[in-house]
């Protein structure tokens, strides 16, 4: 089971980096392997490449502003969440996006 | 870039009294106004209240992480209030999340050049993920152990 994940929110500061930290942690927990895309105040952080698109079962997406290229994702499928469920309930995300792919 | 440029002890303060949101908010800025990380009080704090407005900063994890970025801001930097008394961040029931007992407040400005500053920044705010930080933040008993907690975490991402 291969997760990408891209988060993004409006200052770029603060949600952006502990979703993704959120995502890290609960993805170790379940023993899958995750790579998370950043779009913050620092640009994008750990791009999510055509390879990783590829090889990955499902994306996670907490965009709460426009991703940039976000037509990059228009073929997998999408568990969608917002940066703040993430961070109070990453455990929860990350099953439901795991049972996205078992259905 | 070392920790101290972005958080000191003058930054935290242990035993922050507040009953609300704008509260809390309101005296960590003078906070910083008070060390001089930002040169002018109401720019920034209008900043910090506008971005409150588009989406609460009460992380759903007893931590509220309000911010704002504005040309007021000399410095970078992390101002940590624990709440004497934890409260709710949001006066509406429906946005209640469990009470909040510390507040991170974060600022940054346009005008500073490069990233260091925001990846410290931003690493700071990710500490709170780690319940064995988040429990250090909870129970230490001063300004020092707190530091010096924030200092070994970072060490290790």
């Amino acid at each position: 089971m291969k997760i990408i994940a891209v988060t993004s929110c409006p200052i770029g500061m603060a949600h952006t980096y502990m979703s993704s930290a959120a995502l890290k942690k609960a993805a170790k927990k379940a023993g899958v392997d995750i790579k998370v895309e950043t779009q913050g105040s620092m640009g994008i952080r750990d791009k999510i490449t055509k390879k990783d698109i590829k090889e990955a079962n499902v994306l996670i997406m907490a965009a709460d502003i426009a991703l940039i290229e976000g037509e990059r994702f228009n073929n997998i499928p999408t568990y969608k969440s917002t940066t703040s469920k993430i961070i109070k309930n990453g455990d929860e995300v990350i099953q439901k996006a795991i049972e996205l792919v078992n259905q | 870039m070392r920790l101290e440029e972005i958080i000191t002890e003058k930054s935290i303060d242990l035993e922050l009294e507040a009953k609300s949101k704008s509260e809390a908010i309101e005296k960590l800025v003078d906070v910083l106004l008070e060390n001089e990380r930002i040169v002018e009080k109401e720019p920034f704090l209008q900043n910090v209240l506008e971005r409150e407005k588009t989406e609460s900063t009460d992380m759903g994890i007893g931590v509220a992480i309000p911010h704002g970025i504005s040309d007021a801001v000399a410095q970078p930097s992390v101002v940590i209030g624990r709440l004497k008394d934890p409260f709710y961040w949001e006066e509406d029931e429906e946005l209640q999340e469990e009470p909040i007992f510390a507040v991170f407040l974060l600022a940054s400005s346009k005008n500073i050049q490069g990233n260091d500053h925001l990846e410290m920044i931003s690493k700071i705010a990710t500490l709170l993920i780690d319940d064995d930080f988040k429990h250090t933040l909870r129970t230490a008993s001063s300004k020092t152990i707190l530091l010096n907690a924030i200092q070994s975490h970072l060490g290790e991402m």
